[in-house]
Parts: C-alpha cells; structure tokens; sequence
C-alpha cells in the first residue's frame, strides 16, 4: 500500500470513526450520569399500574416517603450523600415534549404528638420535559439536602407540572405495591395507588463510569482494527497471488 | 482472474496477523481490567467454588475429592486470616483439574510473595483473560487454515471479541474460556490433519482433546466425534490404519479415562457428578413430562440462545460483609433490547448464508459427475474412508434419493422441532387455529419474508462479482457495479412494461417492509424470541444435510465445513438430554447455559468461515454486520450489564 493511499484510508477510518464515537457517547450518556446513583428502596413487586395522564401546568401529586423501608444500614453508609427520588416516567413513546415539572421535598415539623404535621419545604428541584425517556426511573436529586436530614423526619415528595401543554407532556405511574404504600393525593384528591418511586442517594461509582468509557473505547478498537486491517486498498496485494483453492 | 477476496488455505498473511495480535491484545487487556476493577468478585456463575477449587490445589492438595472439599468462607473480605474452609461441600471439584492447575500457578506466586487477598482473588481470573487473547489467536490460525480471506476471518474473530458473555467469562475465575481455548488447538490440528494427512498433527489433536477432557466433562462429548473424524479421514493400510486408531484412542481418552476412573473408585460411576444423589427421588416422571413436552413448554430453546449471548450476575451483588444477611441466593440478569437483537439478526444473516452454503454444495455434488479434483484426493492409495464412502456413493445412482432423504428428514425434524414451541401439550388447540397462528406469527414470517429477501439481493450481488472477469476493479467501480446489479435485480433490464417489473417492484416492496419491522424490532425492547427459536430450529437441517453430502465426494476443506454442524446437533443433543435430566430431578430445566456449547464453537466457527468464503461474501457485509456487534456490546455492557451490578450490590 502506498503511502498516499494508507493516509486516504486512515482519513477515511477516522471519519468514520469520529461520528460513531460521538454517536455512542451521545446514546449512553444519560445511563452512564445515572451510574452515580445507589438505590436504597425499590420494590419491583407491584400491580394495577396506571399512569396519572399528561403533567400539564397546575397538575400536582403529594406522595408520602417511607424512610423507614431504607436498606439496612443506609444512613450510615449514605447519610451524607444527597438524596434523590426516582419516579418513573412515560413520554409518550419518544414525543418531543415541552415544559417543567417542579419538585420539592417536604419535611413534617411537628408541634406536638397529637398535632397534624406541618409541611415545611426543604428543597427544590426542576425538571425538563423534554429530557424525561420513556419507560424509564428518572431521579429528582435534592443537591442541599442530605439523606440523613431528609430521613430525620417525615418527608413526603410534591410534583407539580408548571408550565406543559396538552399533547406535549410526560405522565408518570401509580402501582399498587405488594407492601402496602401511603397512596397519592392527585390534584388535591386522594387515589387508591402509590406513585412508584425509589429512594436513592447521589454516590460516587467512578469505577463503573471508567467501564463505560473503556467498554466504548475497546468498541471503537476492534472495529478500526478490523476495517482497517480489510482496508480495500491492502487487498492489492493478494491480487498478485495465484487464486487459492477456495475458488 | 484471481479473486481478491480468495485467500490460499494455510497461507501466512503477516498483515492479518499483526491485527489479529492486536485484537487479541485489546481483548486480553479489557478482560484482564474488568476482571480487576468491574466485574464484582463472585459474579461469574460458582465462582466461589471454583476459586475455592483454585486455592485448593495452590495450598497443595492436588486433587480435592468431591463431597471433601469444602467452599471457603469470608472470601472476598480483605482479611486474610478470615479466609477459613466452610462446611459446605464445594461441588465444583467435580470438574477434572486441568484449568485448576493452570490457574494455581498465579495464586501460588502471589501466596509465595504474600500479596493480600485483593490480589489472591483476582490472579487466577487473569488466566480467563489470557485463554481468550490466545483463543482469538488459535481461532484467526484455524480459519486461515482453511483459506478463509482475512476480510472475513477477521471479521468473525472479532465478532467473538464482542460476545459480551465471552467477554464477561474471561474476566472471571472459570474454567470455560480456558476449555475454549483447548478445543480450538484440537480444532486447528484436526483441520490441519484433515487437509494434509500428516499424523503428527492427528497426535497433537488427540493431546488437546485429552487436556480438554481433562479441563470439564463437558469436553468429553465433543472429544468422540472429533476422534471419530480423525479415525474417518486417516489415510493408511489397514495395519497402520488400526495401529494408529489405537494411538489416536489412547491418547484422546488417557485423561478421562484416568477422571472416569477416579469416579468409579469413589463413587461407583464413571460420570458421577453432583447431584447424582438425589436422582433416587426425581421431581418428575419420565411418562408424565416426556422430553418434548419439556420442549414445547419450557422456553429452553430460547434460555440457551440467551445464555450463549449474555447471561449475568450470580452473588457478586453480595459486597458488604456487614450486609451479608441480606444476601441470599443469586441475582442474574439476561441481556435484552437492543443487544440481543441486534446479535440475533446477525446470527439470522450467519445462519441463512449457511444454509445456502449447504444448498449451493448439495447442488454442485449432484451435479457432478466427477470427484472434485484436486484437493479432493491428495495422491493414491491408501484412501481414508470419508473418500472410500464418497466414492462408492457419489458414483452410484443413490446419490439423489440419498440426498433427498435427508433434506427430506432435516425438514421434518426441523419444522417439527419449531411447530413443538407452538404446541398446547393439553388441548392442540394452537396447531388447529391457523387463523390465530398467522395473526401472532405474522410480524415474524415479514422478518423472516425480509431476510429471504436479503439472501436473494446478496446472491444477486455473489452472482455479479463472480462474473466479474478478469478485469481488475477500484473499490468504487466495483460498489457502482454492485449498486448496478442490485437496481436490475429489481427492474429487469428491458423490463419496458410494467407487466415485468410491477410483480418484482411489489416484492422489494413487501421485503422493504419486511426489513422495516425487523428494524422496528431492533430497536425496540421487544425481543425476537420466535427468530431466535426459528435459528435453533435449522440446526437438524444443516446437519442432516451435512450427514448427507459428507457421505458425497468433497474436497477437504468442504468437509471440514460439513462437520460443523453435524458435531453441534450431536453435542446439542446431548447437553439437551442432560438438561431434561435436570428436569426430572428437579421440576426445573438445570444446567440451560450457551457456554455449554464453547467446546463445539471452533468448528461450528470454520464451517461458518468457510461458507463465507466459498459465497464470496463481500467485505462490507462482514464489515457491517460487525458494526452492529459492536453496537450491541456497547449496549450490552453500558445499558445493561454496569447498571445491573450497581442496582444489585448490596
């Protein structure tokens, strides 16, 4: 191969190459932040699931949290970390939704035992619509709050929709759990359903986003490898041998 | 005009080589890291037995005894001293040993220079790591044997370094990738035996299928059809011929003869394994729950696809010595989406060119009258018997109602065996309604209506670079001449009325359609679970096709190829009989894992090597289908395989 045609090959790889690793990284980028969370509570065991239809602006569900469902030892291991909900999700099989969803977590300061709490809100968070996936957990991290604070107290998750339209909105699931939940309150009503959700705390799972990165690099390796290797231009060579038995 | 594409069977090609080197280097090194820092200590299936295996024969004793030998407790911690035998028996030391003392080697070093445990546990999984840069060597050596271009060996090789169930084995303490390893340098000297007839290399064959035998049972059953396939093809006097089928014998079965043996001395049967025990009182009854129905109502076709693909996790969520009464059995995950998808339709592509391999062979050997001269005979008397056989019946009259019958037989089996996935054992009711079979079954037969078309295409395109003449083509003459060719496919030339073209327009349409759902299908979470039964199911009839033109003159090479699929039916039937034995004794099918199958993949590998070779099957189609591999292993690892470990670490 001549020198001219190894570097036309080699352009040719790397355009190639250029957009299938900006390619990959695009399509696993969501998967590979949400790697940095550790999932203290989910209960996979749940039925009659329904969706709660478009968040459209105004739309407002409360649900309460049940700190005490925590995995064993939690807040030892995370009681520093933030604390994040996963709630899960639909959009509509991939419509191109608009808007905001408002979240805020909320803390019962009690007065004295025999007293209805008093919800104090003690952190916030925004959601765009139009990077919620489909069918998916998407967390709702509360960056100044701790799991530890949050879990000192009754707490209870607000989702509000603030400004979606009909026809370009996500919804989220209720379930009924095996182990019975507190049920939601939809627009001010209470339903038979829990909102499905799972508690979870910002952690550091360096190791594993490393992975990715390497698993996306050894990917792109082989094949540039391999085309390389094919290139048509080295083919050249075996023109000049005698055809083979395989003919 | 020589062929660019063609490749002389065993020739060097130091450009090939040089990137299969680097290939098997990439691969070693990412096994050998995921192995260190990713995959969690116990998530490859027993690895705490196996380790515990490991340890055993590092700390000297050699040949631990099942039903002695005991797992380890406080593995995986950091403190040494914890690491104390438990008194749960270890029944991975009913495999042979062979892997076991490979993989002492590093622990004992690393014990010798007192290394923590950190790195006693990890050691021996760089020995999984090494057998697979190493497989990848011996299997770029096997296809080059058999003159496969290095624009299609390299392309399968790497197909392999994308398996993320392969991939995921050799970043762990198993034996499996080790015992891969070990059939394809048998597989590699039986095909060098096969094409030039030079004893030494049938002696070095049999040693690698007694090391194999004596790495797991499992590689027992493909060491008797490969020592029947040696037997088969020497060429000797009956005197020598019998003299060396002796040798052959004796060096292929020393090692499990001595396993069998040992067996019998402890426990009164050659194939104990554990669990024998139990067999006294089985789950199920033999006339209750006959194989088939097992079959038909159990997704085992669709569990071995899967397994063989990916199938993760096992009690590597345990991580957290203060958790670990939270930890109780395993956690596994299948790999879905996307990835299985994808690597079920390029194994759907793989299969049908397969399959028109075996068709365009069957035709060429009915056809001919003469033995395929040159490479079918090497020289003069004595002959082996595959040419004695192929001679006495490719001249005769039979040859035709032989091949038919088993066309006709592999047809049988193959559509009974898909039709029993749809079989209600109770009412029938299934194969009555046809209306509701077509219904569900629709979106599949489009696929499947899709894939046809795409064979027919690609033969169209076979066709033309065969006519190619003698002129030589740049690359983009050539694809102009293949984008050519594929446009008079659909409108034939001269085709001036619509009465011609508009039936051939309709077709690609329906196929276009057809690969639109299978795209659909890629993307999508559904899995292709009917495709997926559809591909096992043609294995009868690959190897009753095989069975029939191997008792035809062929030339080496074609009959290498043809044993592919007769030894994977063979083996596949065997591993299905152990897991309906599972069945009975448990309720459950047992023991449904792909990886079963590695010992029969090298030559299951060149027959699918050479059926690329023989089409012409060009470069870019190989190229394409490994993008999507590619693709698929990023999904495979990235969306589900990391997440997987994370969600179930406790």
């Amino acid at each position: 191969m001549t020198q001219r045609r190894m570097w036309a090959w080699l352009s040719l790889l790397l355009l190639f190459a250029l957009p299938l690793a900006v390619w990959l990284q695009f399509s696993h980028q969501r998967t590979v932040a949400d790697y940095d969370l550790k999932t203290l509570w989910t209960d996979p065991r749940q039925g009659d699931q329904r969706h709660v239809s478009e968040l459209v602006a105004g739309r407002e569900l409360v649900q309460d949290l049940d700190w005490s469902r925590l995995q064993e030892r939690a807040l030892e291991r995370y009681g520093d970390a933030s604390v994040c909900v996963g709630l899960y999700f639909a959009n509509y099989f991939d419509r191109r939704n608009r808007g905001r969803l408002a979240a805020s977590l909320e803390i019962a300061e009690r007065v004295a035992e025999d007293t209805a709490p008093r919800w104090r809100e003690r952190a916030t968070a925004t959601l765009d619509m139009a990077s919620i996936r489909n069918y998916r957990f998407e967390p709702i991290c509360f960056d100044d709050l701790t799991l530890a604070e949050a879990a000192a107290q009754s707490g209870r998750l607000r989702l509000r929709g603030v400004d979606g339209a009909p026809g370009s909105s996500v919804t989220v699931y209720l379930a009924r759990y095996e182990q019975p939940l507190a049920a939601v309150e939809l627009d001010g009503e209470a339903d038979a359903l829990s909102l499905i959700h799972r508690l979870q705390v910002r952690a550091d799972h360096g190791a594993e986003r490393r992975a990715a990165r390497l698993v996306m690099v050894y990917v792109l390796a082989v094949l540039l490898l391999v085309a390389f290797a094919v290139a048509p231009t080295l083919r050249a060579r075996e023109r000049t041998r005698p055809g083979g038995l395989m003919g | 005009m020589p062929d660019p594409t063609n490749a002389m069977p065993g020739q060097r090609d130091a450009g090939a080589n040089r990137a299969v080197l680097l290939l098997a280097l990439f691969a070693t090194l990412f096994a050998a890291y995921f192995g260190l820092y990713v995959t969690p200590l116990g998530d490859i299936p027993d690895e705490s037995g196996h380790y515990s295996y490991v340890r055993d024969v590092a700390s000297g004793t050699f040949w631990p005894l099942m039903e002695e030998s005991t797992f380890y407790r406080g593995l995986w911690g950091e403190e040494a001293a914890a690491i104390t035998p438990s008194e749960r028996a270890n029944y991975i030391v009913q495999h042979p040993p062979g892997f076991y003392a490979v993989a002492a080697i590093p622990h004992a070093a690393g014990a010798a220079l007192g290394l923590e445990p950190w790195w006693l546990y990890r050691l021996p999984r760089l020995i999984s790591a090494l057998a697979l840069g190493l497989l990848l060597l011996v299997l770029h050596a096997l296809l080059r044997e058999v003159g496969v271009a290095r624009g299609r060996a390299l392309p399968l090789i790497a197909g392999l370094a994308l398996l993320p169930m392969l991939v995921q084995l050799a970043s762990g303490i198993t034996n499996d990738v080790f015992l891969f390893l070990l059939c394809a340098l048998a597989t590699l000297f039986l095909v060098r035996f096969v094409r030039r007839q030079h004893i030494t290399d049938a002696y070095w064959c049999a040693l690698w299928l007694t090391l194999a035998g004596g790495t797991k049972m499992t590689a027992w059953v493909f060491l008797a059809p490969a020592l029947l396939i040696l037997l088969y093809e020497l060429r000797a006097p009956l005197g020598l011929w019998l003299r060396h089928a002796f040798g052959l014998s004796a060096l292929a079965l020393a090692l499990p003869a001595w396993w069998m043996g040992r067996n019998v001395v402890h426990f009164g049967w050659p194939f104990y394994r554990a669990g024998y025990g139990e067999l006294s009182a089985p789950a199920l009854d033999r006339a209750e729950a006959p194989f088939l129905q097992m079959l038909a109502e159990q997704p085992v076709m669709n569990w071995l696809f899967a397994h063989f693909h990916g199938l993760f996790g096992f009690s590597g969520y345990c991580q957290t010595p203060e958790l670990s009464h939270l930890c109780s059995g395993i956690l596994m995950t299948q790999l879905f989406g996307f990835s299985r998808n994808a690597y079920t339709l390029v194994l759907a592509a793989l299969v049908l060119m397969f399959l028109l391999y075996l068709l365009r062979l069957v035709w060429q050997s009915l056809r001919r009258a003469e033995p395929p001269d040159p490479t079918y005979c090497l020289g003069g008397p004595p002959r082996s018997l595959a040419e004695v056989v192929g001679d006495w019946l490719g001249g005769s009259r039979v040859r035709w109602p032989w091949m038919l019958l088993m066309l006709a037989a592999g047809l049988l089996v193959s559509v009974g065996l898909l039709g029993l996935m749809y079989v209600d054992f109770d009412t029938r009711a299934d194969l009555l309604s046809w209306q509701a079979w077509l219904a569900r079954r629709a979106e599949p037969l489009l696929i499947a209506g899709g894939l046809a078309l795409l064979a027919y295409l690609l033969s169209v395109l076979l066709r033309r670079r065969s006519a190619d003449g003698g002129q030589p083509l740049g690359p983009l003459v050539r694809v102009r001449a293949d984008l050519r060719a594929l446009r008079d496919a659909v409108v034939p030339p001269g085709a001036d009325t619509l009465r011609v073209a508009l039936p051939q327009l309709l077709l690609t349409l329906l196929g276009g359609l057809a690969v639109a759902f299978a795209i659909d299908r890629l993307f999508s979470g559904q899995a292709l679970g009917d495709l997926q039964v559809l591909l096992m199911s043609l294995a009868p009839l690959a190897a009753l096709m095989a069975v029939g033109l191997l008792l035809l003159p062929q030339t080496a090479i074609d009959r290498i190829a043809i044993y592919g699929p007769i030894l994977f039916v063979f083996f596949g039937s065997v591993l299905l009989l152990q897991i309906y034995q599972g069945y009975l004794l448990t309720g459950v099918p047992r023991g449904v894992q792909g990886r079963y199958l590695y010992p029969v993949m090298p030559l299951l590998l060149v027959a699918l090597g050479v059926a690329l070779q023989r089409l012409r099957v060009p470069y870019w189609l190989c190229l394409g289908l490994l993008v999507l591999l590619g693709l698929a292993f990023a999904d495979a690892f990235i969306e589900r395989v990391l997440p997987f470990y994370l969600e179930a670490r406790v």
